[in-house]
């Protein structure tokens, strides 16, 4: 997505280390924005056309976390989003467009009520698929795969290669598929693309939002003739795919300001909760992502309202309040 | 090129929970132990100190079997086709030191007394015809009464908390007053519970039900056990299963046995060794086994003993892998007993209700910060009337929760309103949720929810068994272990039963609206269930109905010992681990007392 006016486009890049605690501290009725920052030949090239490129690498384990002197849990109110960045490393514009359509049909947003979009849930996708070995889950890769059909019979019997299964029973034996996460994006994109137009007779990130969700619900009901990946498997893997980058921690990529997590009131990565917590139906507690959860020991205090109680102690340490 | 190394005395498959606890025994008398462990070593400090990422620990399984190396082939029935588990899954098999005994949730029970015979029990109160058809129900060789001392030093060991509910005899309210009768009470008070279980307490108690408090392996407060290892009290920080506790609040080995088998000098753990198969002599009896070492390099390890201490699975593949001439069928397997009596677990959430303007916060604590009840669990509720055997404890509602691993299983499974199908959803993928309307309901209710689940019995039948997969391998270049299992008509039959009252129960706690399950659907291998398969090697009364007797030792191979649920001829209504972990310590303390003094022969029981 692009936006010229951006007010951030052509300032000056600096490396994380040199944010200074006010810029990292999520503060009173201000949503932190952090700026982290990958400056490469591409990137200068792009923020020198006045687009914004923002990666999404860890802040440096360095930087204190102190947190603030008093804990005030008040609502915390909607601001507008900051751009989506602009530098996929994977996909092509092309497929970014229609991952960026599809997804927004999937968790719907604006800059008010932010959804997969504003979320960067495209980009967490694209990093997955460009972090490819680190990322993705452990897979059994060994053949014979499987092979549907439909009606009573199979084609034939079983070969070397090949298990037939009746394609109504496919989904209890989970994914089967045998080509890899990155084929199957790219085969899948190309696949909606290919519909898109022979069923509207446009690009699917051009059509209305009524014809991009005909052809998702065609999707998830197995109404098409996708196949490697079909569609029922490549509309379960983006739906996975959208709520991963709508929930996970912001250090991937997705859940940009832990937008995922405030619109359900999850408080992310925190170290502890007393009792009480347990039971109290006030505000809450901001959120945290994992960045900002610092170390401890026993005996520390890990906020002022949760003492670890030092190992090996004949009594639970009273709480100062 | 296999070099011979240093015999030990015993030699364990894997440094996980039985593991450690044959360790700790038997190298406190002398003995000398090796654990071959296939994963990494691990430590509290400072491997779990900054791992409250959901996404690596939880939707990744970072703790978990890499499968791209070994999985599980699965089939629902011996006529339907067999598919490997290509992602996870439906269990949670574990690797590293300590094994799954890290990222277990700690929820730790006491079996009931009809438990261990069950078969006798079920036909005295109802009559042969009363059990299912090809059922393969069979008596344990054990009695709770022979297990309640060992099942008293455990929850010790481990600083269990929990509320009593039957101190020998006498009852006491607020506690499991259907449990079996203890000695003492728990070494710690229970843990504290989530606001919709305070709900859901109060419900079950106007309704005439009996709930208590989720026992746990898990500390309550601040512990030092017999060993000297010091322990915190749970932070409920909402990080618990799939994870390593940070504060050994939660009783995992490396907080409880390893350390002072460690102490004495006389225990090995080896990791990155993956053991192959088990190695036989002549006569038959084990001689050690052979693992694969950290540079993929065959070994052979010598040992007077071999346990199989490993997960289930991994214990009953083992034991087919291990063909000689005397024992041309595996280990344990003259008779064909091995893979047979294979049960799983049921766990499903039954019924999920919204309340309005509610805040649970179920995001922090545990999963056994709950209620309980045993109303309807077992043999506790007269069967007389109705078409089924069993049942299973129905409990609300653990915590923990985060989004990542549950926005798409709410009431209200959205679908745009759009041509061209108004179908039914026929399976998980069609029920998945999307669109403006479900991110509207999460955003307004996702901290309202509560749901109501059950666990219950598995039955075993002859077509629900373990055996080699014809045709998949492993990395280690052996045949996978294949599982045959679906839920048959008794499992049906039991879940409509229990939903229905479970439907009564959440209706009585008040939500705004609420959504029961009332039918289960057959069983698949993708969707998470519950990481306890039992069964496959079990423990009997004499080499006709069993592949052990009552210590886990191996009728044909006598200086093999079983530990773990592999033993269990079915599964109960809970979680399997605190039995398996009572019977290991009887199994651990006679090996220990009388094995040795006689080598190579069966114990006497």
């Amino acid at each position: 997505m692009l936006n010229k006016n951006d007010p951030n486009a052509g300032e000056a890049q600096r490396p994380s280390e040199h944010l200074s605690e006010d810029e990292l501290l999520p503060q009173k009725n201000k949503i932190t924005r952090r700026q982290f920052l990958k400056v490469s030949g591409a990137a200068a090239t792009l923020i020198g056309a006045g687009f914004v490129l923002q990666a999404c690498e860890p802040a440096s384990l360095n930087v204190p976390y102190a947190p603030p002197a008093q804990l005030e849990y008040d609502a915390i109110p909607d601001a507008p989003m900051e751009p989506l960045p602009a530098g996929y490393d994977f996909f092509t514009s092309q497929e970014a467009k229609i991952v960026e359509a599809i997804t927004s049909r999937i968790f719907p947003g604006t800059p008010d009520d932010p959804g997969a979009l504003e979320a960067g849930v495209p980009f967490y996708i694209d990093k997955i698929l460009s972090w490819y070995k680190g990322k993705v889950q452990y897979t059994y890769t060994e053949g014979p795969f499987a092979k549907t059909y439909e009606g009573d019979q199979p084609p034939g019997p079983d070969t070397e290669h090949i298990v037939y299964v009746k394609k109504a029973e496919i989904s209890r034996y989970g994914f089967q598929d045998s080509i890899d996460l990155k084929e199957i994006y790219h085969n899948g994109l190309k696949q909606v693309e290919d519909y898109a137009k022979q069923k509207f007779g446009a690009s699917f990130a051009y059509l209305t939002t009524e014809q991009q969700d005909t052809i998702l619900k065609e999707m998830q009901f197995g109404k098409t003739k996708f196949e490697k990946p079909s569609d029922k498997e490549f509309f379960n893997i983006l739906h996975e795919h959208t709520v991963e980058g709508m929930f996970a921690d912001p250090s991937y990529g997705g859940n940009r300001d832990m937008v995922g997590w405030k619109l359900v009131g999850y408080p992310g990565a925190q170290r502890a909760y007393t009792p009480a917590d347990l039971h109290d139906e006030g505000p809450g507690r901001p959120p945290q992502d994992i960045m900002m959860l610092h170390s401890f020991h026993p005996g520390q205090k890990a906020n002022p309202n949760v003492i670890v109680p030092p190992s090996g102690s004949e009594e639970l340490p009273q709480p100062n309040k | 090129m296999m070099t011979k190394l240093k015999k030990v005395d015993v030699v364990t498959v894997g440094a996980g929970w039985t593991a450690s606890v044959m360790a700790q025994k038997l190298t406190e008398a002398g003995y000398h132990v090796l654990s071959l462990e296939q994963g990494p070593v691990r430590w509290t400090n400072p491997d779990f100190k900054h791992n409250h990422d959901p996404l690596r620990y939880h939707v990744r399984h970072a703790m978990m079997v890499d499968l791209s190396k070994e999985t599980w082939t699965w089939r629902p029935d011996p006529k339907s086709p067999t598919l490997p588990m290509r992602q996870y899954g439906s269990f949670n098999p574990g690797q590293g030191m300590g094994g799954s005994a890290i990222h277990w949730s700690g929820m730790l029970w006491r079996y009931l007394q009809t438990d261990y015979n069950y078969r006798t029990h079920h036909i005295e109160r109802y009559g042969a015809s009363k059990l299912p058809e090809g059922n393969r129900i069979q008596d344990w060789p054990v009695t709770y009464e022979e297990l309640e001392p060992y099942y008293d030093q455990m929850e010790y060991d481990l600083g269990a908390s929990g509320q009593a509910g039957n101190l020998n005899g006498v009852k006491i309210e607020g506690g499991n007053i259907f449990e079996a009768p203890r000695s003492r009470p728990y070494p710690l008070p229970p843990l504290e519970v989530t606001t919709p279980s305070i709900i859901y307490a109060k419900a079950c108690k106007e309704l005439g039900y009996h709930p208590f408090p989720q026992p746990a392996g898990i500390t309550s407060r601040a512990y030092v056990d017999r060993f000297g290892n010091m322990r915190s009290g749970c932070l409920y920080c909402g990080f618990c299963t799939r994870y390593g506790c940070e504060v050994d609040a939660k009783a995992m080995p490396i907080n409880t046995h390893i350390p002072p088998a460690l102490k004495t000098g006389r225990y090995e753990i080896r990791p990155y060794s993956k053991v192959t198969r088990i190695n036989l002599g002549p006569d038959g009896l084990a001689t050690g086994v052979t693992y694969i070492d950290e540079n993929g390099q065959e070994q052979e390890q010598p040992a007077d003993v071999v346990m199989l201490t490993a997960f289930t699975f991994t214990n009953v593949r083992l034991l087919l892998l291990s063909r000689s001439q005397i024992h041309p069928n595996g280990v344990g397997n003259d008779r064909g007993l091995v893979g047979k009596n294979y049960t799983y677990q049921h766990w499903h959430s039954v019924s999920i209700g919204m309340f309005d303007s509610r805040k649970f916060n179920l995001f922090a604590g545990n999963t056994s910060t709950q209620n309980v009840i045993f109303d309807f669990q077992s043999d506790v509720f007269d069967h007389k009337d109705l078409d089924f055997i069993g049942g299973g404890m129905i409990f609300a509602t653990p915590g923990e929760w985060d989004p990542l691993s549950n926005v798409t299983s709410f009431p209200k499974t959205l679908q745009p309103k759009v041509p061209p199908t108004d179908e039914k959803p026929k399976d998980d993928e069609e029920k998945l949720p999307w669109g403006q309307e479900w991110k509207d309901y999460l955003k307004a209710h996702w901290n309202g929810l509560a749901d109501i689940e059950l666990q219950g019995e598995s039955l075993p039948y002859d077509d629900q068994y373990l055996d080699l997969d014809p045709v998949y391998k492993g990395a280690d270049g052996q045949p996978l272990l294949r599982l045959t299992f679906d839920w048959h008509d008794n499992d049906k039959k039991m879940y409509a039963y229990i939903a229905g009252k479970i439907d009564e129960i959440m209706k009585q706690m008040g939500p705004t609206e609420y959504k029961t399950t009332k039918e289960l659907d057959s069983y698949n291998i993708h969707k998470y269930q519950s990481t306890h398969p039992t069964g496959g090697a079990i423990m009997g009364s004499d080499p006709g109905n069993s592949v052990t007797n009552k210590y886990g030792q191996v009728w044909d191979t006598p200086n093999v010992f079983i530990t773990g649920a592999a033993l269990y001829p079915q599964n109960a209504g809970v979680n399997p681990t605190g039995n398996l972990l009572a019977l290991c310590y009887m199994a651990g303390d006679a090996i220990r007392d009388k094995y040795f003094k006689n080598q190579n022969k069966l114990l006497s029981t």
